[in-house]
């Protein structure tokens, strides 16, 4: 049993992770009051396996997934990989935690039965097990796949209130702009495949070489992590995603989601980089988003909102960091990824306790809660503070690499990186004030203590990376590295002198605090620009294409054809077209032949002749039992044209047919009630539809004609089968080798079509028994 | 609604009976003659049951009760597609090709005159039996919801009645 | 061997045919019937991927005199792929109690039909077992108890055949220029004759089938035939039947007509454009579930045709994979249309993500394919097209799925439990597909060099 002695930790993890989901799902089945306390548990384990993977570090587990297609299921748990599943299943279990304590109030609610719980949980912890596997996946189509696994996992849980309109449109929203993004890393990933053969990132770093064709892949899977980071311009899907229940808001922003794209540039970073165009691309994007989310966050009301547009300012120094690039530029973006995490998770939690404590979900209808919620307080302070990069947290830390980044990439960088980091600084510090500082302001009910006290964990932890950061150092070290694709080294320590980074933080201490208090000057002007931007913004154009869609949708439905007679036109006038096309296409020359007539054929034309025209007649207007008269006129003309063929058996056959039907036919006129006979026969249809039809009839029979006409045209070839059966009728006791083919070379053919008889009899029995097949 | 007025003479009353033995005798000669002459076992399926639909459109649906034969017909088309379907697929169950008549090809058959007894003539048996029970099933059905039509009119006009007939069409 | 699947099908279906299949004992003889001849189509399916396809001349005559049946991968997997759908519908139908007596047998002889043309390597045999499954469809199509269905089914039928008549033309033609009815012997006359009257037939026989699968523009019929069908017959009609408009081109044209396909290629790829965009476009703002499903089906075709025209290996292997997981989605999608409960929303919620190409749900081994097709060939234009198809189908699906199930409405009755499960196994049956998708990417692989290598089926001529 060396797998029980020596198990592989990458499988572990995973298979640990895995398990969560399922575990909580069948004993929440089983008795929904387990479902909290199953979740928390399968949580913990699955954090407990990942810190245990990421202190045994760097194992991997292959094996082929699709011989045909050359995917494997290779997972490595390198130190990127183990960075973010400690995050995942780390917040992952505090927010598990939260949401026991949250959940039963929102039940409260929302009027939601406890069994709802276990849908809750279950897509929860499968969205933690489907970011595990992402991050350890080495192989692009596995990739993909735990891809959207976590964006089906984030459909069910921001539509999880799905009674609400607006969870509705949230949910659909997000799975639009990251599932039709996610498209993008498919094709990325099959372009790749296209230029190197293999879906392996290992052996994609290896090989990839500079070229036009992994500049395209690269933009393309950049498309979908960038959508799914909310970055501009497809960030506005988050804001709205805010709709689901507040766990889930905390997870999505801090671990899971929107981590999950900047993962994903940070997997393929080895990629990335070889193109500095997407490199600068990436910062003007990011930089693009970190100042629309950092204005926006300005100026919202609600709790979530402000938090969620700061989720989107402070993912655009991520991907700026990124686009920066070289050792800080990674370094910093990797480390920025765990400090931002555990800060942000912890204001979610903050501003759904408040929520729940005062009923309010608004900064204006709160302040001053400090008093009454002191250890939220303290604990949402120190995560505030670590975002606003306060020396002795840990976020300090992260504006430091991304200074340090800053400097080697000129002034404007540099300019750009300390408004970046201001921006940051202030609305951070206007939600926190907002909430605990100013005049008291809302009623406080007690909330339970699980919706406080992973706050204060998250919150001690900042601290905590503040001054000891270095588990969180040698954490992000190990997963920058991976990104990096070489060594590096982060080194992170107090200076106390004037190096740029400490000048550049000094200095966005003081703007902040002066955006801060000039608030009443510049509110205003903000406010009417956020407004222009959601008139003409990505969210609009969203709109108004799922509008346009739904009405474009509805006209051409009005052009779809609705009588039988247009159905059946439009099969026919398209045939036409099609065959015209190809007696164009194809060589002329001998398409079409006549031969000449001779004498002897006189009585065939002549018959031929009477079938032509009674065929002409049937379509005159006239009534019931003439046209079935007529029709049947046809078939015995043709019958006559069988036997002057030479063809005896056949001509027997069709007149016998024809008998029969004609019978049968005018047995069933007789069965329609005369009134309504009376009814169709004076129908009189309008000139224009008479000469519509007329021309496609025209149509239809060119067509049959044109193709027999050119088979015709060949010499019938030169050695038929038919031969071979008159040869070989007296073999199998015949001597009429029509009956010999029918029963004996060709037997089976008779024996479908007497299955076809026996059929339509069937049919025929259970309609008219009883009017209705029944 | 007196659609339904048949006017039949004495003499189509007549003819159609008399003819009814010979049109079978004609049917079972065309089947049986099929590997020699003009004819198969389909034809003579359609010979014989436009003789039955002359009985029924002269003598009404009630002909159909009175001779066991063609009282039976429709359940022999299942019978004829079973009879069909065994000559086909018995030669598979013995390692043979599907419809691997017998006696095989080339070889002397147990004859009668110049009627020759092989399994293919089984097989025409069959398809005359489905072809038969279709033209006097169909016949039937249509005779007899003829006679419901007619009869239901006669008594009283019910509008559900007109109305699915309406939808009908 | 070759012949077991059919000789289940055939004799138990006239055996049903006496029988009353509202009677559930009925019922479940027929379903243990489909049942085996699935397993007995899938034994097969062994052998021939270990031995090579293999084939029987009927009646033990020479090739060309008697019918060929002609076994190869191809056949196999749809074969296969039709009877899982009619085995679902009929496990379906008699879970809801099945209303018509002969519900079963209908069901059976279509897979007879199915089978046999799948299984069958002589053009005119192959029209023979085509009439046999569309009669049964036609006669299905009327199943149930309301004029809605009466209409549908004539426009079925009208259209229908139509088709048919188009086809047998072609047939006609076909076995007037080569003396062949054999698939084999065809393959190997056509390139001694000309091309123009070809062509001709070459259209002719892809208007027959493209109107079979509504491709745009021979679309007309297929959304009220869809949506006035009961459920698990439109499920039959759309998972089932529709596969002898892929298998069909499939084996014409990759087949028989490869240079006339090539010939053609432009003109699919404008219609399966015209059709992926046309269809999704009109699923968005439809109401119904099934009306939402047809158009979507008729924006699935063009994929297909745009997958036959780019050709190759990527290319049939793609028409194929898309033709067998769209035949699952969809007979999986019109089932749960009629019904209500958490376990429906959660199939069908499986099924819109296959549709949408979402894995793990079988979907995205589909739309990988296209693209990798479309890539491939360096068609970005294609590529695109795809994309945009995509996203469409994630935005009518969804629409579609929380209009369904997110709202609640108050005078909902939830459905019996076995309806229920049993699509519910349909839905794990994709997921399963999707997440250990090797066996149908090998067999699709297998069928794919199968035609690619040999001209033709069967023996050679």
């Amino acid at each position: 049993m060396t797998w029980v002695n020596d198990p592989n930790p990458a499988l572990v993890v995973l298979i640990v992770a895995l398990l969560a989901p399922l575990v909580t799902v069948i004993l929440g089945f089983w008795d929904t009051r387990n479902t909290a306390g199953a979740a928390v548990a399968t949580t913990a384990a699955a954090f407990a396996a990942a810190v245990w993977g990421a202190w045994n570090g760097d194992a991997s587990y292959s094996v082929v997934w699709s011989e045909t297609w050359g995917i494997r299921f290779e997972i490595h748990l390198d130190g990127l990989a183990s960075m973010y599943a400690v995050l995942a299943t780390g917040i992952g279990l505090l927010i598990a935690v939260y949401a026991s304590g949250y959940m039963p109030l929102h039940r409260h609610h929302t009027g939601k039965r406890r069994a709802d719980d276990v849908r809750f949980f279950g897509f929860l912890l499968l969205f933690m097990a489907a970011m595990v596997g992402l991050v350890m996946s080495q192989d692009l189509i596995l990739l993909f796949v735990f891809w959207d696994l976590t964006a089906i996992a984030s459909y069910f849980l921001i539509g999880y209130d799905s009674e609400e309109e607006e969870s509705r449109t949230a949910a659909l929203m997000a799975l639009l702009v990251t599932g039709v993004s996610a498209v993008g890393v498919l094709v990325g990933a099959l372009l790749l495949w296209s230029e190197y053969r293999t879906f392996s990132l290992p052996l994609l770093f290896q090989s990839a070489e500079p070229s036009t064709t992994v500049t395209w892949a690269v933009s393309l899977i950049l498309v979908g992590a960038l959508a799914k980071s909310a970055q501009f311009p497809l960030h506005f899907w988050l804001p709205r995603a805010m709709a689901a229940p507040t766990p889930v808001s905390a997870y999505l922003h801090s671990a899971a989601m929107v981590a999950a794209g900047v993962f994903l540039i940070g997997r393929i970073y080895p990629l990335v980089s070889l193109d500095t165009r997407v490199l600068d691309a990436l910062i003007v994007i990011g930089g693009a988003s970190m100042v629309v989310g950092g204005l926006v966050a300005l100026t919202r009301d609600v709790f979530k909102q402000v938090l969620a547009y700061s989720t989107i300012s402070q993912y655009g120094y991520v991907v700026v960091m990124f686009g920066i690039g070289g050792e800080y530029g990674v370094a910093g973006a990797t480390f920025y990824v765990i400090a931002h995490a555990i800060a942000k998770s912890a204001l979610f939690m903050t501003a759904g306790a408040v929520t729940e404590a005062t009923g309010s979900a608004r900064l204006a209808d709160v302040g001053g809660l400090w008093r009454r919620m002191p250890w939220l307080a303290v604990g949402s302070a120190m995560a505030s503070a670590g975002l606003m990069a306060l020396p002795f947290t840990i976020g300090f830390f992260k504006d430091e690499l991304f200074f340090a980044g800053a400097d080697g990439r000129g002034q404007l960088i540099q300019w750009f990186a300390v408004a970046g980091a201001t921006l940051s600084f202030a609305y951070i510090a206007r939600f926190w004030a907002g909430i605990f500082l100013g005049p008291r302001q809302g009623d406080v009910q007690p909330v339970p203590a699980s919706l406080v006290i992973p706050v204060g964990v998250l919150g001690a932890l900042t601290v905590l990376g503040g001054i000891w950061v270095e588990p969180f150092r040698w954490l992000a070290e190990q997963a920058a590295r991976v990104s990096f694709g070489e060594e590096l080294e982060i080194n992170l320590a107090y200076h106390l002198d004037t190096r740029t980074e400490n000048l550049m933080a000094l200095s966005v201490y003081g703007l902040g605090a002066v955006v801060l208090l000039t608030g009443r000057w510049w509110h205003q002007p903000v406010e009417r620009l956020v407004k222009i931007g959601n008139r003409i913004g990505p969210a609009r154009g969203y709109a108004l294409a799922l509008y346009g869609m739904n009405r474009l949708s509805d006209s051409i439905h009005d052009f779809e054809v609705r009588d039988l007679r247009s159905r059946i036109a439009t099969i026919l006038i398209p045939s036409g077209a099609l065959v015209l096309l190809a007696v164009i296409y194809s060589p002329t020359q001998d398409t079409f032949r006549f031969t000449s007539i001779e004498s002897g054929d006189l009585p065939l034309l002549l018959m031929l002749g009477v079938a032509a025209a009674s065929g002409v007649m049937v379509v005159i207007p006239q009534d019931h039992l003439r046209m079935a008269l007529t029709l049947s006129g046809v078939g015995f003309s043709l019958a006559v044209v069988y036997a002057l063929l030479g063809a005896p058996d056949v001509a027997l056959v069709a007149v016998l047919i024809e008998t029969i039907f004609t019978v049968v036919f005018i047995g069933i006129l007789v069965l329609i009630p005369r009134p309504i006979l009376r009814y169709e026969r004076n129908l009189r249809a309008p000139r224009i539809r008479l000469g519509r039809d007329a021309i496609i009839a025209f149509i239809a029979g060119s067509v049959a004609f044109v193709v027999v006409w050119s088979a015709l045209s060949r010499p019938s070839a030169s050695t038929t089968v038919i031969g071979r059966h008159i040869e070989q009728s007296p073999l199998a006791h015949g001597y009429d080798v029509v009956t010999v083919i029918l029963a004996d070379f060709r037997g089976f053919d008779t024996m479908g079509e007497i299955t076809v008889i026996a059929i339509a009899f069937v049919g025929i029995l259970s309609l008219m028994r009883a009017g209705r097949l029944r | 609604m007196s659609d339904r007025t048949v006017t039949t003479t004495v003499l189509t009353q007549v003819a159609a009976r008399i003819l009814l033995i010979p049109i079978f005798v004609v049917a079972i000669g065309i089947m049986i003659k099929g590997y020699v002459d003009i004819g198969d076992g389909f034809s003579a399926g359609v010979i014989a049951s436009l003789g039955v639909a002359l009985q029924v459109m002269v003598f009404g649906p009630e002909e159909l009760t009175r001779l066991p034969v063609i009282q039976r017909a429709p359940k022999g088309t299942f019978l004829g597609l079973l009879i069909a379907l065994l000559t086909a697929f018995v030669p598979a169950v013995r390692g043979q090709p599907l419809m691997t008549h017998w006696p095989p090809a080339g070889e002397a058959a147990i004859h009668f005159g110049t009627v020759e007894f092989i399994t293919a003539v089984a097989f025409d048996v069959g398809v005359f039996l489905v072809v038969f029970g279709f033209g006097v099933g169909v016949t039937a059905t249509l005779a007899r919801a003829q006679e419901r039509k007619s009869s239901m009119a006669g008594l009283f006009s019910r509008p559900g009645d007109a109305g699915e007939a309406g939808e009908r069409s | 061997m070759i012949v077991l699947p059919l000789g289940i099908l055939w004799f138990g279906a006239v055996l049903l045919a006496i029988l009353d299949g509202t009677r559930t004992k009925n019922a479940l003889l027929a379903i243990g019937l489909l049942a085996s001849a699935l397993l007995a189509t899938i034994w097969l399916g062994f052998d021939i991927v270990a031995n090579g396809p293999r084939s029987m001349v009927i009646g033990g005559w020479e090739q060309g005199v008697g019918i060929t049946l002609s076994v190869d991968t191809l056949g196999i997997i749809f074969a296969t792929l039709s009877l899982t759908v009619l085995l679902a519908a009929l496990v379906f139908e008699t879970a809801n109690r099945v209303r018509a007596r002969v519900f079963p047998a209908l069901v059976l002889f279509m897979g007879v039909g199915l089978t046999g043309l799948f299984f069958t390597g002589d053009v005119f045999n192959f029209y023979v077992f085509f009439e046999i499954a569309m009669i049964s469809a036609y006669v299905l199509a009327s199943y149930g108890e309301t004029p809605r269905q009466f209409r549908a089914a004539f426009l079925f039928i009208v259209v229908n055949l139509l088709g048919s008549m188009l086809f047998l033309i072609s047939i006609a033609a076909i076995y007037h220029i080569t003396g062949r009815l054999d698939m084999a012997g065809i393959a190997a006359q056509i390139p001694l004759v000309a091309e123009s009257p070809v062509l001709l037939i070459a259209t002719l026989i892809f208007v027959a089938f493209s109107t079979k699968l509504g491709l745009f523009p021979f679309h007309f019929w297929l959304a009220p035939v869809y949506t006035g069908t009961r459920p698990s017959v439109a499920a039959i009609l759309s998972g089932a039947l529709a596969n002898i408009g892929s298998y069909g081109l499939l084996r014409f044209g990759a087949d028989l007509l490869p240079r006339e396909l090539a010939d053609g290629a432009p003109v699919l790829i404008v219609l399966g454009t015209v059709s992926i965009i046309y269809g999704a476009v009109q699923s968005v703002s439809r109401h119904s579930p099934s009306e939402v499903l047809a158009y979507s089906a008729i924006g699935q075709v063009g994929y297909i045709m745009i997958a036959l025209a780019i050709g190759g290996e990527v290319g049939f292997f793609a028409v194929i994979l898309y033709a067998v997981i769209n035949g699952l989605n969809k007979g999986l999608l019109f089932l749960t249309v009629g019904l209500r409960g958490w376990l429906v929303g959660a199939s069908f919620v499986v099924g819109a993500f296959s549709v949408a190409g979402v894995p793990p749900a079988a979907g995205f081994l589909g739309k990988i394919s296209i693209f990798w097709a479309a890539i491939e060939d360096d068609a970005w234009s294609i590529v695109f097209l795809v994309f945009l198809g995509s996203a469409l189908s994630f935005l009518y699906m969804f629409q579609l799925y929380q209009r369904r199930f997110w709202i609640a409405r108050e005078d909902e009755v939830e459905s019996s439990r076995l309806p229920q499960v049993i699509v519910t196994a349909l839905a794990i049956g994709l997921l399963i597909v999707g997440l250990w998708p090797e066996p149908l990417l090998d067999i699709t692989d297998h069928a794919v060099s199968g035609l690619l290598d040999s001209p033709a089926v069967g023996v050679s001529p």
